[in-house]
């Protein structure tokens, strides 16, 4: 078969008639000349011959594609089938489409999330590397990454970093950016070349040289018009100047999505402690050296450093996470688990169309017997069951691709804070053909079920008028009906999650955080260390700028912290009990360390349990004074009495005295424990100035909100190159903890709820079908007697039997499917037997409803009517 | 005229020896379709009597593949016809399976002469 003649099919054939007309002719025209009469040699030639017609057919077909064209031919007379019930086509559609879609804009998120690769060449070489200790992984200190840079050989090159914000003088506000401070070479590790102007080169790292700056490209479009002489220009980062050496090119943002800005990193001598782990590093691997090759090494360097620095790194290893699973980690898990959930959808829909179908399959008996009378194979019928199917699982498909753009819309609104860049999901080529592939897939599982059930045609029985084919009606009516418990079972997995999270969610915002977290105004401040290196910025800056804001009206009080709860956390460090031996850095114990202003704990609602607040007369000039928090009390000291003690931390350098004890506030969530605290302050404090941000917290009477323009006006006023970002209520950074899980929850909520409908649908429609079935049958019993309240119960118990066994197999599978999932996502555990109960209520109460119609058309059988119908 | 007691193998020729005949035919030159059919009859004695119909779906699987190649030509009785000709990797085909096809003569034929043994002469 070539091409050609399959384009030039006509015009062959028409050459093979006059090829065999011209056969004719000449085989006359011998017999003729044989002796035979014209009439008798004209008939002896075509008896020699056989069929011209038969002959020309099968040149032609020998030209065709065969397969497709029976299909072309199947999908058109599919499509003119379905025109003819137009009801059932329209909701078949419908369902389809809903299926599909749901799925189709699933798949487009996880395309571009989960599949797509990171935009850094040879992204597969890129690792974040961790330092490790146990099983703990943290951040490490410069002369360990500088070690590990210079002794390894598996690395193209490694790189530190460490993120900031920078107030960055604008036009008229300063703007608080976010930028990084990272080695000369984190460039060349990235493979990225700036758009304009160059890198760092690596005596930039020196202090003296060190006020260059890299500026992002979307930063350089809007804040500095997209001027191409900025390179060479002066900018004023947190009150220092800085020059512009070099633009980044579009898109590119590390380590942060929001990246703007890289700054060389020039280690303080406080940061060239080896104990200081302050920083984070991204490695490249040389081509062809695997992560695991990579990461012995690098801790066998530990283990040589381990050996040498005893107190400072025993014990601690190297880890490496490569790039993209740091990406998507977290996101994956929870978009898997959202993309079987709407695998479910899917099932559900095509089940619920394959029931209607097996309805219409049945009506067709006669059609089919004929067929099959006439010569049709088995395998032929399938065939057009296959393009009917395909014609539906078409025409949804379509639907589906064009309303896709509004239901990824929808998710990604959902799912904001998931997605860095949610411009970046877009519905490319790759989305439609899963669309289309889907679709014949839909169309496939539809015809199985059919062609298995409606192709064993009796041939005989059914041409006979007037027989009433029971057995394979009643066929039909059971593959109906686990088609329906299989639904509803579906419908009642998702509902009893749906309803395991609501309870999780509920039981999340019952506990107690620890502190108030209504009506208080939060936001994030980033200091100069530049301007307030010299003295401390809370005397000079903070106090008074505190006392102003304590002083509008509105404000009940205004508090400082490092890092506010649930914000952030991982800034811990080791210390030393007095009176108790030395133990070596990497073995000591840890707390959470925190540098607040002395009416912190009050504006946040914290209780104290034992012991005093600070006062004013703890300040520069006093004793070190701290607070710990009971977690820390119940860790390292068995809950007695700490008050008086004394301790040292590594990384604020002198004795200092315990002088109260408050309530835990969770650091990380309200689902995990909370941290050891300490909390020292400010004044009296080394190291919370060093980490250059703090979190200011304002108690308000009323909406939070409305006071943030007047603070943020109270901070321009007393520095103009001050900016301030991150402002929210308090209220909104304990949600965003739980926002996986309201994620999570919605979608859940929503698809639960689209099986339920579905499932009630499809148990509708069978319950429907069966009673028209069985009117014959029902009108026998009303003749002999039945009150119409008999055959209600007897319909009804039918719907019952279904609902609860597909309940039952819900409930099952949920308890199975909990197990596997629980790990991966926060919560969600088997929902206690009140959620249980209520999710089996409602499905019961839906799916009772949706059989009471049909059962209520059943009473209304006239008996004289059903015993004539047949 | 078949000759008389010889069976008539009607419509029974395998499609591949078919394709053999075919080409052969057509060593000796260019013909038609008819030209073809009688030949085949005649040279085997009319022992293979092939349906004329059945030659023509061959003939334009054989030009599929590219053993014979046709043309649009002149018959003796001064009518348009099609000619088919041998092409240079038809002639190859045809060597090798008739090579093939002597082989199987004479496997078939070693068989049945084992078997006629004891009672052949």
């Amino acid at each position: 078969m070539s091409w050609r003649r399959f384009f030039r099919r006509g015009k062959w054939d028409e050459e093979r008639a006059r090829e065999l007309a011209s056969y004719l002719e000449t085989e006359t025209e011998e017999n003729v000349a044989r002796g035979m009469t014209r009439e008798e040699a004209s008939r002896a030639a075509h008896i020699k011959l056989g069929n011209a017609t038969r002959i020309r057919e099968e040149i032609y077909e020998m030209n065709s594609l065969g397969f497709l064209e029976t299909l072309g031919r199947d999908l058109r007379y599919a499509v003119r089938m379905l025109r003819k019930s137009p009801g059932f086509t329209i909701i078949a559609v419908l369902t389809l489409a809903l299926g599909i879609g749901a799925n189709t804009a699933v798949f487009s998120v996880v395309d571009t999330v989960l599949l797509k690769p990171l935009p850094y060449p040879h992204p597969e070489q890129l690792a974040n590397v961790w330092r490790t200790h146990g099983r703990w992984t943290g951040s490490l200190s410069i002369p360990d990454f500088r070690d590990w840079q210079a002794q390894n050989t598996d690395f193209q090159g490694i790189s530190a970093f460490a993120t900031a914000r920078f107030n960055l003088r604008g036009a008229s506000e300063p703007q608080a950016v976010e930028g990084a401070y990272v080695t000369a070479n984190f460039f060349s590790v990235m493979q990225v070349a700036p758009l304009i102007g160059r890198g760092f080169t690596s005596d930039e790292e020196e202090d003296g040289q060190n006020h260059v700056a890299i500026l992002g490209y979307e930063l350089w479009v809007n804040q500095f018009g997209g001027d191409r002489a900025i390179v060479g220009k002066d900018i004023r980062l947190s009150g220092a100047s800085y020059t512009v050496i070099g633009v980044a090119p579009p898109g590119f943002h590390y380590p942060s999505p929001l990246t703007s800005l890289w700054v060389p990193l020039t280690p303080s001598p406080a940061q060239m402690n080896r104990g200081a782990h302050d920083f984070l590093a991204i490695g490249r691997v040389k081509a062809g050296v695997s992560f695991e090759q990579a990461t012995t090494q690098l801790n066998t360097i530990s283990a040589r450093l381990a050996k040498s620095y005893p107190d400072t790194d025993k014990g601690l290893g190297a880890l490496l996470i490569p790039l993209k699973d740091a990406a998507v980690g977290r996101v994956r898990s929870s978009l898997l688990i959202v993309f079987g959930i709407v695998g479910f959808i899917f099932l559900i829909a095509c089940a619920n169309v394959s029931s209607y179908m097996l309805s219409r399959a049945e009506s067709r008996r006669r059609e089919l017997a004929i067929r099959t009378a006439l010569g049709a194979s088995r395998g032929r019928l399938v065939r057009q069951f296959f393009a009917e199917s395909l014609a539906l699982a078409l025409g949804g498909a379509l639907l589906a691709a064009l309303t896709a753009r509004w239901s990824v819309a929808a998710i990604v609104s959902l799912a904001s804070h998931y997605f860095s860049d949610p411009g970046r999901i877009q519905l490319d080529s790759e989305v439609f053909v899963f669309t289309f592939g889907l679709a014949t897939l839909a169309a496939v599982l539809l015809s199985v079920g059919i062609a298995w059930n409606a192709s064993r045609v009796n041939v005989q029985d059914t041409l006979k008028e007037g027989t009433q084919t029971v057995a394979g009606g009643r066929r039909t009516i059971y593959a109906q009906r686990t088609l329906v418990v299989l639904q509803i079972s579906a419908a009642c997995l998702l509902l009893v999650g749906a309803s395991g999270m609501i309870e999780s969610l509920a039981k999340l915002s019952r506990i107690n955080p620890g502190f108030n977290p209504s009506h208080l105004l939060v936001m994030r401040i980033p200091l100069s260390q530049t301007k307030y290196s010299a003295q401390h910025p809370v005397s000079l800056f903070l106090e008074p700028v505190l006392a102003r804001i304590d002083s509008l009206a509105g404000v009940e009080g205004a508090g400082l912290i490092t890092y506010l709860p649930m914000q952030s956390w991982g800034t811990n460090s080791g210390f030393q009990v007095q009176g108790k031996p030395r133990v070596p850095e990497s073995e000591a114990p840890w707390a959470e360390l925190r540098a607040v202003s002395a009416d912190y704990f009050r504006v946040m609602g914290i209780h104290l349990l034992e012991g005093r607040w600070f006062t004013e007369s703890d300040n520069t000039n006093t004793a070190g004074v701290i607070v710990v928090n009971r977690e820390f009390v119940h860790r390292y000291f068995a809950d007695k009495n700490v008050v008086g003690k004394r301790i040292d931390f590594t990384d604020e350098k002198h004795w200092m005295t315990i002088v109260g004890v408050v309530e835990d506030s969770h650091q990380t969530g309200l689902n995990s424990k909370p941290l050891p605290e300490a909390d020292l302050l400010y004044s009296q404090s080394q190291w919370g100035f060093l980490t250059g941000t703090i979190s200011l917290a304002v108690r308000t009477k009323g909406d939070p909100l409305l006071l943030a323009k007047s603070v943020e006006q109270v901070f321009y006023s007393a520095d103009r190159d001050q900016a301030v970002y991150g402002v929210k209520t308090m209220d909104d950074v304990v949600a965003d903890t739980e926002a996986d899980q309201r994620f999570v929850l919605w979608l859940l909520g929503l698809f639960a709820a689209l099986a339920v409908a579905l499932a009630s649908a499809g148990l509708f429609g069978q319950m429907s079908y069966a009673v028209s079935q069985r009117t014959h049958e029902i009108g026998i019993r009303m003749a002999l007697g039945a009150q119409r309240r008999t055959i209600l119960r007897m319909i009804l118990g039918q719907g019952a039997l279904l609902i609860g066994l597909g309940t039952a197999i819900g409930l099952a599978a949920s308890f199975g499917v909990t197990r596997l999932i629980a790990n991966l996502i926060y919560g969600l555990k088997l929902a206690d037997a009140v959620a249980i109960i209520g999710a089996v209520l409602l499905l019961a109460a839906v799916g009772l409803l949706a059989c009471y119609i049909p059962a209520r058309r059943a009473t209304r059988v006239d008996p004289i009517v059903a015993l004539r119908h047949e | 005229m078949p000759k008389r007691g010889a069976a008539a193998l009607q419509g029974e020729v395998l499609q591949g020896t078919l394709d053999l005949l075919i080409l052969q035919t057509l060593v000796m030159g260019a013909a038609h379709g008819h030209t073809i059919a009688h030949a085949i009859e005649r040279r085997s004695e009319d022992v293979l009597q092939v349906e004329h119909g059945s030659l023509y779906p061959a003939l334009h699987r054989l030009e599929d593949r590219g053993w014979i190649a046709s043309f649009w030509g002149t018959s003796e009785n001064n009518r348009k016809a099609r000619y088919y000709r041998l092409t240079p990797a038809g002639r190859k085909h045809l060597l090798a399976q008739t090579s093939r096809w002597e082989e199987l003569v004479r496997a078939v034929n070693l068989v049945l002469g084992r078997a006629a043994g004891p009672a052949a002469e």
